[in-house]
This record gives C-alpha cells, sequence and structure tokens, in this order.
C-alpha cells in the first residue's frame, strides 16, 4: 500500500470504476480510503465499507500496478478486519457460516430442485433456465439447468482401471462443476481419462473457501480449508487438477504450501500432459474469455489457446480486449446484480464483436455470468467450457449447440 | 463549507446521484500523484459530474455568484497538485463528458469532450487510420483536457511537438458563465491567424481561466511502420553525444527516450523478462514512417550509435517494442520497487533543459541525490530536453520528507541555471509556483493581469501557479 504512487494506471482497468466512473469506486480510491482509514484520518462508515465491498478481487489492478501494490491482499485484509469488528451481514452469514460448509446436504435436494425448475421459469438455449421470480440472491439471473445428480454421483470416485496411465490426477471440482455444471466437471474427467491420465474424486471434499475468504470470514475459511486439506494430502497422485480458476487461485495461493502434489488448471495439465489432439471436426468461430482468477491470478494464458487451437475447424478470433472481467466475481454478482450485469454487458458486447458463434471459458462463474449477459443481448451464442468442446471434438459427449460437428472423411 | 442552499442547486443542476458530499468521495478528489497531496489534505466540498455544457454554464454562474472557488478536473493523473481544491469549493470532474463529438478526417482533425481519455481516442482514430501523436505515459487514464490544460506531451515530442500544436480551437466556459469559442466561431480550418492566438493563451491555462467543454483537434495519418534502435553505453555523455551526432546526421526519430542505470534497474525490477544490462545509461531511438524510409533510418542511427554505445539493438517486432515501451512509460511508479518500504514522490520530477546539457543534467540529479541520502531513478525524453528524476522515499520518515523537498528545490534550481526551465510537461500547480517569478520575469505580471481580466473574482483553481 505505501508503494502506491496514485498515478491512476489502476482507474483504466477497474471494472467497477469503468460502468461508475467515481474516484472512491475506483481501485486508486479504495487504497487510499483503506489507508486513511488505518493512519486514523477518517473512521468507519457504512459508505467506506460499501467501497471495499465493491471490488471483483478480479487482479486487474495488481496486474496492472507498475509499482508492484497487490490490492486483493489489501482489500481482503480489510474485508477480514471490518468482518471482526463489525460481523458479517445476515445474508451473507446464512450463506458463508451456514450454507458453504453445508453444500453436501444440499445435494440430496438436488432432484426437488430440478423439478421446481420445471415450474415458474423459462427454458433459455444452451441448458440455462431463467426464473419468472426474483430468488433470494439470485435474482433473476439466467440458471443452470439443475441435473438430479451432482457430480459425485456422475463419475466414480475411484480412478477406473486404465492401461499404461500416463498419469494420476486428483480432480477437486468445487461447488460449482459438482453442483451447477455437473456435466461440464464429468466432461473435465472423461477428457482426462482420454488422455490417459487416472482421476480420482474424492468425494469429500469440500468449497474451497474463496466466499468465506472474500467475505473476511477467515474463520470459516481455515475450517474449510483444513478439510480439504485432509482430503488432498491423503491421496498419491502427480497433480491436483482444477477446472473452475477461483478454486485453483485459492488452492495455488492459500493451500499449496502443505501439498505435495502441484495444483495444476485443468488446462495447464493437458498441455503439461502433452494432450492428443482431437480428430474430429468442431467447425466454427471461437473467441474466448479469460477468466480473471486464470489470467491474472494464475498467469495461465496460453494453455487454454493451444488447446483450441489443437481442434480441427476452429477459427480462433481473440476479443480487443482479452482479459477484460466478466463482472460476476462470486458473491460480488449476487450482492450487486445491478452493478455485475452492467459489467456482464460490456463484456458480452466486446465477445460478440470477434463474431463468434461460440465463446469459450474456463470457469463456471464465468460461464453463469456470460450466459446472463449474452442472453439479455438478445444473443444465441452459446457459452462453453474449454473441457465440453474438447469432450465433444473427442467425440464422447454430444454437442449442445455447436453449429456444426462433422466427422472428417 | 458550502450552504445547503447552494449544495442543493448543484444537485439541481447535474443530478443527485452526480453530486458528491460525503466524506469517502471527497478525501477521494483531494489528490493527485504529487508527493504533496499525498502529505496535505486539501478536501474539496463538494465534487460534481457535469454532463454537458448547459450543466458547467450553471455551476460556474453559481460559483461566480457565491465566490466558490471551482477546480476542473480530468483523471487526477497530475503530478503538481494542478487539480487538487487548494482552497475547498467545488470539484468539476470532467469524466462523464467522453464523447468524441466529430470526425472531420478529411480536414485531419477531431472535435471531442475534455473528458475522454487518451487511449481511447487513440484507439477510436486508429481503427480509422489516423493518430493524436502526443503520448504521455498515463495514456490509458489521462483525459484529453487535462492534457490540453497542460499542455502535456510525453515520448513522440521530439518529432510530433506537444499538445499545443493540435489544439485548433477550444470552446471554453468562462467564470462568469459566458461560453466562447476560440480559433474562430465556425471554423473547420487547420490554420488562422485572424486576432489574438486565444486557443494559446487556454492551452496550458492550468483550469485557471476557464472550464474546456469541447476540442477540436488535429491528427495525423498513422504511420506505416515504427521500429526501435536500443543503444547501451557506459558513460552518460557518451549518450549525450550520440544523440546530437545523430541530429547532426540529418536524422530524425519521433522519439528519443533515456534511462539512466537507476532506470534500467527498474525497469528490469518491473519485468525481469526484458533481459536488460545494467549498463550507465541506455537510448531508445523510435523511427517512424513507410517501411524503407523506417528501415534506412533505423538503420543509419544504429551506424551513428555504435561510435558511442557498447551495444546497439534494432527491432520492429510489434512485440518487443511493445514491451520495450511498456517498460519505459511505467519505469516512473516502478522505481519504488527498488527499495523495501519506499515508494517513488513526484518533486522536483519534470526538469527540461537544452538537449546538450542532458548528461550534465543526469550526472547533477544523481549528485543532488547523493548528498541529500536520496535514492533518485532518473530517465526522460532526452530528445528535447525533458528529465524526469524519481526520488525514492519513506514518506513516514519525517527527516526524508524534509530532505527530499530540499532536493525538489535544488533540481528545480538547477534546470534554471542550465537555461532550461522548472517544468517541461508536467505543469505548475502549487509544486513550482514558486519559481514562477524568477523563470518569467517581467512577463509572469502580465499572466497576472490577464487571470484578472477574464477571472476577476478568482474562482477558478484560485492559488495555483502563483497568479493571485
Amino acid at each position: 500500500m505505501i508503494r502506491c504512487v496514485r498515478c491512476g494506471q489502476c482507474r483504466s482497468v477497474c471494472p467497477v470504476f469503468l460502468v461508475k466512473k467515481v474516484e472512491s469506486d475506483s481501485t486508486r480510491g479504495r487504497v487510499t480510503l483503506i489507508r486513511a482509514l488505518l493512519e486514523g484520518e477518517i473512521s468507519f462508515s457504512e459508505e467506506l465499507g460499501e467501497k471495499v465491498w465493491q471490488c471483483l478481487l478480479c487482479h486487474s489492478c495488481s496486474q496492472e500496478c507498475p509499482s508492484g501494490v497487490q490490492v486483493e491482499k489489501i482489500i481482503l485484509a480489510a474485508r477480514s478486519k471490518m468482518a471482526e469488528l463489525r460481523g458479517l451481514p445476515f445474508s451473507k452469514k446464512v450463506l458463508i457460516q451456514g450454507l458453504l460448509p453445508n453444500l453436501k446436504s444440499l445435494s440430496k435436494l438436488m432432484a426437488l430442485g430440478r423439478f421446481l425448475q420445471s415450474f415458474g421459469g423459462k427454458e433459455v438455449p444452451g441448458g440455462y433456465w431463467l426464473p419468472s421470480f426474483s430468488l433470494p440472491l439470485f435474482s433473476s439471473r439466467v440458471l443452470p439447468r439443475l441435473n438430479s445428480r451432482s457430480l459425485f454421483q456422475m463419475v466414480p470416485s475411484e480412478a477406473p482401471f486404465i492401461p499404461r496411465p500416463k498419469g494420476r490426477a486428483v480432480f477437486y471440482a468445487g461447488c460449482m462443476l459438482a453442483y451447477g455444471y455437473p456435466r461440464t466437471g464429468k466432461a473435465v474427467v472423461e477428457v482426462l481419462y482420454y488422455n490417459g491420465i487416472e482421476v480420482v474424486i474424492p468425494p469429500d471434499q469440500v468449497c474451497c473457501g474463496l466466499p468465506a475468504l472474500a467475505s473476511g470470514h477467515r474463520e470459516t475459511f481455515t475450517r474449510l480449508r483444513e478439510a480439504n486439506l485432509r482430503v488432498l494430502k491423503r491421496v498419491k497422485a502427480d497433480g491436483i487438477v482444477t477446472a473452475c480458476p477461483s478454486c485453483g487461485s485459492t488452492l495455488k495461493e492459500y493451500y499449496s504450501s502443505e501439498l505435495q502434489a502441484k495444483i495444476f488448471d485443468f488446462s495447464e495439465f493437458l498441455v503439461a500432459a502433452d494432450f492428443k489432439p482431437p480428430d474430429r471436426e468442431w467447425k466454427s468461430v471461437v473467441t474466448y474469455h479469460d477468466p480473471c482468477h486464470l489470467r491474472k491470478a494464475q498467469k495461465v494464458v496460453r494453455p487454454p489457446r493451444r488447446i483450441l487451437a489443437s481442434i480441427p475447424g476452429i477459427k480462433f478470433k481473440e476479443a480487443a480486449d482479452p482479459g477484460r472481467c466478466c463482472g460476476f466475481g462470486g458473491t460480488f454478482g449476487l450482492y450487486y446484480p445491478g452493478l455485475s450485469r452492467e459489467i456482464g454487458r460490456a463484456r458480452a458486447g466486446s465477445l460478440l464483436d470477434t463474431g463468434a458463434e461460440a465463446v469459450v471459458t474456463s470457469c463456471p462463474g464465468c460461464m453463469l455470468q456470460l450466459a446472463d449477459s449474452l442472453y439479455r443481448q438478445q444473443s444465441t451464442v452459446p457459452v462453453r467450457h474449454l473441457a465440453e468442446v474438447l469432450a465433444e471434438a473427442y467425440g464422447f459427449h454430444k454437442p449442445l449447440t455447436a453449429k456444426e460437428v462433422v466427422r472428417p472423411g | 463549507m458550502l450552504s445547503p442552499g447552494i449544495l442543493s442547486r448543484l444537485k439541481e443542476i447535474v443530478g443527485r446521484e452526480r453530486c458528491f458530499e460525503g466524506e469517502v468521495d471527497r478525501l477521494c478528489y483531494a489528490y493527485d500523484s504529487s508527493l504533496e497531496s499525498q502529505l496535505n489534505r486539501w478536501l474539496p466540498d463538494v465534487v460534481v459530474q457535469p454532463q454537458d455544457r448547459e450543466q458547467v454554464v450553471a455551476i460556474l454562474k453559481l460559483a461566480n455568484e457565491h465566490r466558490i472557488p471551482v477546480v476542473p478536473r480530468g483523471a487526477g493523473t497530475g503530478q503538481c497538485c494542478g487539480a487538487v481544491a487548494h482552497r475547498g469549493g467545488i470539484i468539476l470532474d470532467m469524466s462523464l463528458m467522453n464523447r468524441i463529438l466529430r470526425y472531420d478526417l478529411e480536414n485531419l482533425q477531431v472535435v471531442v469532450q475534455p473528458g475522454i481519455v487518451h487511449a481511447e481516442l487513440n484507439q477510436a482514430l486508429a481503427a480509422h487510420g489516423f493518430f493524436f501523436p502526443p503520448d504521455p505515459g498515463s495514456t490509458k487514464m489521462c483525459t484529453l483536457g487535462g492534457m490540453v490544460s497542460f499542455n502535456s506531451s510525453g515520448m513522440r515530442a521530439v518529432k510530433y511537438g506537444t499538445t499545443k500544436n493540435y489544439v485548433l480551437g477550444l470552446e471554453v466556459v468562462l467564470p462568469t458563465g459566458e461560453v466562447i469559442v476560440t480559433g474562430g466561431q465556425r471554423s473547420r480550418a487547420l490554420k488562422s491567424v485572424a486576432g489574438y492566438d486565444l486557443t494559446s493563451l487556454f492551452v496550458g491555462s492550468e483550469g485557471t481561466l476557464g472550464v474546456i467543454t469541447a476540442i477540436r483537434l488535429k491528427v495525423l495519418p498513422l504511420p506505416a511502420k515504427r521500429g526501435l534502435v536500443v543503444a547501451y553505453f557506459d558513460n552518460l555523455e557518451a549518450s549525450g553525444e550520440a544523440v546530437i551526432q545523430v541530429f547532426r546526421s540529418r536524422l530524425f526519430p519521433s522519439a528519443i527516450e533515456i534511462l539512466d542505470r537507476s532506470a534500467i534497474k527498474a525497469a528490469i525490477k518491473y519485468k525481469p523478462a526484458l533481459v536488460l544490462p545494467e549498463v550507465e545509461a541506455m537510448l531508445l531511438f523510435e523511427v517512424d514512417g513507410p517501411p524503407p524510409s523506417v528501415a534506412y533510418e533505423a538503420q543509419s542511427i544504429a551506424r551513428v550509435c555504435e561510435n558511442f554505445a557498447c551495444k546497439v539493438e534494432w527491432t520492429d517486432d510489434p512485440a518487443r517494442l511493445n514491451q520495450l515501451w511498456t517498460a519505459r512509460s511505467v519505469v516512473g511508479a516502478a522505481a519504488g520497487q527498488l527499495k523495501e518500504g519506499a515508494t517513488r514522490v513526484y518533486i522536483g520530477e519534470d526538469i527540461c533543459v537544452p538537449v546538450y546539457r542532458v548528461p550534465e543534467a543526469l550526472r547533477r540529479i544523481r549528485q543532488i541525490g547523493e548528498a541529500y541520502g536520496i535514492t533518485i531513478v532518473t530517465y526522460g525524453h532526452i530528445g528535447d530536453g525533458n528529465l524526469h528524476a524519481a526520488p525514492v522515499i519513506n514518506t513516514y520518515d519525517p527527516s526524508e520528507i524534509e530532505r527530499v523537498r530540499k532536493v525538489g528545490d535544488e533540481i528545480h534550481r538547477l534546470a534554471l541555471e542550465l537555461e532550461g526551465t522548472t517544468t517541461g510537461e508536467h505543469g505548475v500547480g502549487l509544486t513550482r509556483a514558486a519559481y514562477m517569478e524568477e523563470e518569467h520575469g517581467i512577463s509572469f505580471e502580465l499572466m497576472r493581469r490577464l487571470k484578472k481580466a477574464i477571472d476577476p473574482l478568482n474562482i477558478l483553481n484560485p492559488g495555483k501557479m502563483a497568479l493571485d
């Protein structure tokens, strides 16, 4: 924080500032306010608290900062202090302390959820559903159609036999892939199998804890982290693979020192494992949306593009502003739906400007946001996880909306 | 403090949601990059964001009637306390007036609102094959209104000149609320000698004479190609000699930048992948134009430099060009990374001296730093003699603050001694006000008279540039 020279470079990339255009909603403003608070120059107010909450933790500013200020660390510390002094607001308490550690029990209700989704909502192309009423936290956001089973019920937890395996990986699925997008999670596993990787999916893994960390509730975060460490340390593997960049960056930054196996994003692991290029065509003009927690937090930029380039028939178009945040930001998207939607609108616009027929990304959170943002722009362009695209190009997933999938010859 | 009546009038003018009176917001408009604004808090009473000219007119009329100070502000990227509310009052944040009003490219011009960000303007122009040549390091965030108000420039000033060379006319709201258009009421001409050059009076006036609401700007076709010659030197004098010899050889690069040893270190710290040798100085010569002339000019410059430099390289690879220019543009802010617990501060950071005295200036700046025990990173536009000194200090140490203020003063005095100026592009604001009389002599009195004639009640950016 001391290093900040207030040059304002961060203003040019802060998604919240770009929408609100007010200095106190820019990174430079937030850092100044937190510093003034620490130095006793101003006292805490609800207004100041809002400014600290209204950060997506997207790392855009830190990536841009010539002085090397790690803004997300400053914001996390401030939130933690705020939570300690004033406690979490009631809805966050329910979410962070109540729901997050008990997601597993919710999986029992998935079939019920799926049943309820057939009432009072609208079918949205690409496997999504738009509620006709405002849901708590999710308001009227486009949501994935729930599956009656979670990922853990869809794939075996122990690695099935693979002759002469190339390696062994633990798949850390994360909440979104396990419950919201189990079909995508299954694609991850199948792509790994196809590439000769033995995959272990410990069923007792829990949420990585990022929502608790981001909300300043370190205690819940530590509890979840310890639970995961117990599970992950037990399995012998060459690597821990994630296909959710938010989980990936949390594991890399806050778990890694205690794990012997290295942590990889799905795309990193595949490229390192010398993956097989698919031989089916996936004829489509495609653009890629970089999840902030992959591009900026983990610095993984090339592997997903390399994988896309290996798929025959794909015509890749880079967006004018690669690395621009989609505006989801986990709990940010739930607490500031209007602002999140505004940011998403700008992102969807730049992706559509490429003329893409499909938007590919590597993050289930980004998928959720982009599906909503694209739908609201009357676009029918589907959003796909890299693993799904690859699974289709390998031939073991039926395409959802790809324009054309043909067998060569 | 402003009365509730005035506050509610301001809210009526700009809308309740664009009028900020809370402490949190006011604090965020109390700074720019300068050291002085880090050490002092000059909180405005209110911040307003006008959305059109009529709102600016109404605000100025109200302010003039009640003698309330008004400080126009762009992105707050300045370095001399130019856009802080030194005497309280209203901060006029022009960020929302950020559109391109008219493309007139067949006449080599565009009309823009003052809040447009430099990089966004150039991105829009590039789509048509044009550009606005002045290129400050803060391109991604600084606004055109700020650039015009401070006559900013950047790295290509050596060939293309500064902002003032591109401003064809301005729409300005005077403190009384009158709206004037300089450079001809309906003119779309590229030049004019009809009457006093009022445009030039407002360019560089730092918001003390009027509020700019539209800018008629000359633009140029984008050069077909750019290339970069990088030369490394074992001693400082040799770098200065190389620049002079390049000019003597009838070569005219678009930019010539120098990084001294400390700046090279900072660049490496920022991006180790740059792979730079730790020599006494490095020069970056940019050439642009049609491809054959770029190749010819680059080779010729490289040949001249070989007589003085220990190593010379040349590239036209856009990725390497981008990497080297990015490193150059952030080296100032990256300087803070050289010392644990310290930061780069903006003081004495923008002198401009005759080109042939640049090596001497660099050496003397280093000596000043050593005399006061302050680390100084120096870099800048050697092509036009504009140097940026970056002291790196612990801002919590009162002794370092005291010493760095003396360092700033000595650097400013050095500039005057070397037949230069205290500021080449960042402006006067508060931080260089003390040198105005000495630098301008009797003509400074005329500046004061002009200020009084245009802003008799001294409501616009009062206290700046020593005008009152």
